[in-house]
């Protein structure tokens, strides 16, 4: 994981010790899945390794993999107390921003917005953007193993939307022998998470199976009106999954799983209308990954199902006009298939990519009059992780990949990475690429009026991909066990940004027409620092600071919603004699700009957010824990939609 | 085991991909008609006999309108209206109209839009109230005779409201309109509301007086 600290002239930083930089490996080496992502326990005493592949797509040591990466391990995803992954990653000391709104939680990655990150679950890309993200809040944490962050362009690799970041998702795997684990938490507003999970390891098959059920009251934070602020939903989650190996040069990995969340809240509009809200909102994954490994290459084939239901009902109060039914259906297959192939100092990847996308909603209308759309897309790619000279390691990494979309053709992107480890307890790092991001279906095909105003907006079927260039400059620096600094540069330059823009006044229908165009651009550049200090034995001290200037370069304004100041701190004590855990965290966000009705920006207050958690170990499988989310009690009901001060307490019974 | 294990996981696959669309529809809900009614004074004979209600009070008329319809105009003559006989609202192709309402546009029966010479003027942050006549200086116009920065005609009433982009709703201007009819009478008129109590949008409300 990334910790950055710049506190006030001074800044020293450390990674955690997750990710504290291991000795470099000799040679990059293709892996067998048994080692796919996750952690690794080394003997007694010595460094973690931590296993990453977002940025790389093949598996290898976070600590010297060419392009960082941050990871949340599970033990800290455990020890934060989340439940969700929106939650884990607020709790952790990334460097990200989220958002929450009736749209759910996104993400920000160094003010790139939700719909410019990609959000992968075991390198599948999830479906399901609801005004242009990811609601994180419905992937459950349970049976997640890491979560990896690469920032930047990543469409290299990963293709469409991965323009500021990839958010990577990698699940538990059944590990060898039996385990199971039942976890109950209960808090402020009824929030209660139960969850389970059973998995068994042998030889040849490894089995798991997890479920849970989540639900919590919402809140509202402005007792003015009959408005609420946060939503009330219900959530269970169910899933399952299979490792196959019936000889040790080939195994398959299979996974299914369905989530049904249903969200209830009350919006009030402006003009003094009552609405309330549901959305009954299901998924379901299935994954075949078949690979057969051999000395010197692997090849792995994926197929991948997403199907994402939504029914939006917004149901007016004393009226019928602002009734709304809209169900949503996006579904999406893919299929990837990859060889690595080790030869001398190079470890060449190629690969394919092809997707195939539906999605049915009354929010569009393709070709005119259908409200449904498809689009089918295939990529091909090559890396070539080159390692010319071992001590120093210098790891030379060029890529290139090629995207045919039906809806806009050919997109070639490309990226260069250099790591350098002149020492073993120092990495330097630099890569350039270019990323992009599609025109999604709403942009393409949206079709909303609102008469009662005067005005629609159309889609734009003719839009063309966003596309940033990202240069990102970093090193880690780990001169003893006890501390580790970190930091790192960064340069978007963003173009053919989608803005909605007016293109007809009073049309035929007496409506101004407004759709999307590309004409935005922008940057988005700053700083990133991190520091890890073991102050003592059992207590470690951990923090980040981000610098973030991004504008856009039309209207010179900084782009809304992003923090120019934000940084974390953690103190966290930990005696394993005794099993006990203590965690204190803070996380500070400078003002941030919002756009305002004369157009000029404004500025909502800076807030901090501290939270505390304690735990203790007992009889060696139970472990007991209480904890205060939001102590200062920050947020509001229009700019900071934020759960306010949180109680709860739980149990773990792990074997 | 391998093959066991196969066979027993396909149906739990199976089982996955079919749980997709199990959760109820929603859509099919009823709505609660009790609470559905848009009549501002709960009396629902008056919504059904057209889209104009008129209530008086000190000489003074509140009228709402259901300007709802997307496609068709209500066409109101504010001479009949004020004789209190009816309530004033005409068909289309009926002569003798001074108002034509539709969402949030109100054109009048002059110009471009009509033949019957109905003209306005207003007077701006006026008191309703206070105002017995019309200022000496007012500018009367009709539809068309002002453009907009297009050099499209536009209606008389063209920008009553202000629009706020980040809320998307209309609130009337602190205007005073001064109408003369198609019978040459006067009146004094204000825009009071675009939103029923209900919240929802084309439901014009304004309050007028004979000067």
């Amino acid at each position: 994981m990334r910790y950055s600290l710049i506190l006030g002239i001074l800044a020293f930083a450390v990674g955690e010790p997750s990710s504290r930089a291991a000795p470099p490996q000799e040679r990059a080496p293709i892996r067998d899945g048994t080692s796919a992502a996750g952690e690794r326990e080394s003997p007694e005493g010595q460094v973690r390794t931590i296993i990453v592949s977002t940025g790389t797509r093949t598996e290898r040591d976070a600590a010297t993999t060419p392009i960082a990466t941050d990871v949340v391990t599970r033990e800290e995803i455990v020890n934060s107390g989340a439940e969700n992954v929106a939650e884990a990653l607020e709790e952790s000391g990334a460097s990200i921003q989220t958002s929450t709104s009736f749209n759910g939680t996104s993400l920000a990655l160094r003010g790139l917005n939700a719909e410019q990150i990609l959000i992968l679950i075991d390198g599948q890309r999830v479906t399901g953007r609801v005004g242009g993200g990811i609601d994180l809040r419905r992937l459950t944490v349970e049976n997640v193993e890491n979560i990896e962050l690469v920032y930047g362009a990543g469409s290299v690799l990963h293709g469409s939307d991965a323009l500021g970041g990839v958010v990577n998702i990698i699940t538990r795997k059944p590990d060898p022998g039996l385990q199971g684990e039942l976890h109950g938490t209960f808090g402020s507003r009824m929030t209660a998470d139960a969850s389970a999970r059973i998995a068994g390891g042998w030889k040849r098959v490894g089995l798991y199976a997890t479920g849970g059920y989540h639900r919590t009251d919402g809140w509202d934070a402005d007792r003015s009106d009959v408005a609420t602020t946060g939503d009330a939903w219900e959530q269970f989650n169910v899933g399952a999954g299979a490792r196959i190996q019936p000889s040790s040069r080939f195994r398959v990995d299979m996974s299914g799983d369905y989530m049904q969340r249903d969200s209830n809240g009350i919006d009030g509009t402006n003009a003094g209308a009552i609405l309330d809200r549901r959305n009954l909102t299901e998924t379901v994954n299935a994954t075949i990954s078949p690979q057969w490994i051999g000395r010197d290459n692997r090849l792995r084939l994926n197929l991948h199902y997403n199907d994402f239901r939504d029914q939006f009902r917004q149901d007016q109060r004393g009226d019928v006009e602002l009734d709304k039914y809209e169900p949503t259906r996006d579904q999406l297959a893919q299929l990837g298939l990859q060889l690595d192939q080790s030869a001398g100092a190079h470890v060449v990847t190629t690969g394919l990519d092809a997707q195939l996308e539906w999605l049915e909603t009354t929010r569009i209308l393709a070709d005119g009059s259908k409200p449904a759309a498809d689009r089918q897309r295939a990529a091909i790619f090559i890396q070539d992780e080159w390692t010319p000279h071992q001590l120093p390691r210098v790891v030379v990494l060029p890529a290139l990949r090629l995207d045919y979309d039906t809806q806009f053709g050919l997109y070639p992107t490309g990226r260069l990475a250099l790591m350098v480890a002149p020492r073993d307890d120092l990495t330097l790092r630099v890569s350039y690429g270019r990323g992009y991001r599609a025109p999604s279906f709403r942009e393409l095909y949206l079709a909303f009026a609102n008469p009662g105003v005067g005005y629609r907006v159309a889609g734009n079927p003719n839009l063309q991909p966003e596309q940033a260039w990202t240069l990102d400059i970093g090193a880690t620096w780990a001169p003893s066990d006890r501390l580790s600094l970190r930091a790192s540069i960064f340069d978007n330059q963003l173009r053919d940004l989608m803005t909605v823009d007016l293109v007809n006044q009073s049309g035929v229908d007496g409506l101004d027409t407004f759709t999307y165009i590309n004409v935005g651009a922008g940057f988005s550049r700053g700083v990133e620092t991190g520091a890890t200090f073991k102050v003592l034995p059992d207590v470690e001290l951990a923090s980040s600071y981000t610098l973030l200037h991004a504008r856009t370069l039309d209207t010179d304004e900084p782009l809304p919603g992003r923090s120019p100041h934000q940084g974390t701190v953690a103190l966290r004590f930990h005696r394993p004699k005794w099993g006990t855990r203590l965690t204190i965290r803070g996380r500070v966000q400078g003002k941030r700009p919002f756009s305002s009705a004369d157009g000029s920006p404004e500025y909502a207050d800076p807030f901090a957010t501290v939270d505390a958690r304690i735990s203790q170990t007992m009889l060696r499988y139970c472990t007991a824990f209480v904890g205060v989310d939001n102590m200062l009690n920050a947020g509001d009901s229009r700019l900071l939609l934020m759960p306010p001060r949180s109680f709860y307490a739980g149990i773990t019974l792990r074997y | 085991m391998t093959r066991s294990s196969a066979r027993h996981l396909l149906p739990l696959f199976i089982a996955c991909v079919s749980l997709s669309g199990c959760a109820e529809n929603i859509g099919e809900v009823t709505l609660d008609a009790e609470n559905e009614t848009n009549d501002e004074d709960g009396d629902d004979d008056d919504k059904k006999e057209g889209k104009v209600r008129h209530s008086s009070s000190d000489g003074v008329t509140m009228t709402l309108v259901d300007s709802t319809d997307e496609e068709a105009w209500v066409y109101l003559d504010l001479d009949a209206a004020d004789e209190g006989e009816a309530s004033g609202e005409l068909d289309e192709d009926e002569s003798g109209w001074d108002l034509g309402l539709r969402r949030f546009e109100i054109k009048l029966n002059g110009g471009i839009s009509g033949d019957e010479e109905v003209e306005l003027g207003y007077s701006e942050n006026a008191d309703f109230d206070a105002l017995s006549e019309p200022p000496q200086d007012l500018v009367w116009i009709t539809d068309g005779d002002t453009v907009d920065e297009d050099g499209q005609a536009v209606l008389a009433f063209d920008d009553w409201y202000d629009y706020n982009v980040m809320t998307h709703t209309l609130a009337p201007k602190a205007r005073v309109y001064f109408v003369r009819t198609s019978n040459a009478q006067l009146f004094k008129l204000a825009i009071v509301d675009y939103y029923s109590t209900a919240g929802s949008p084309g439901h014009l409300a304004f309050k007028w007086a004979p000067i």
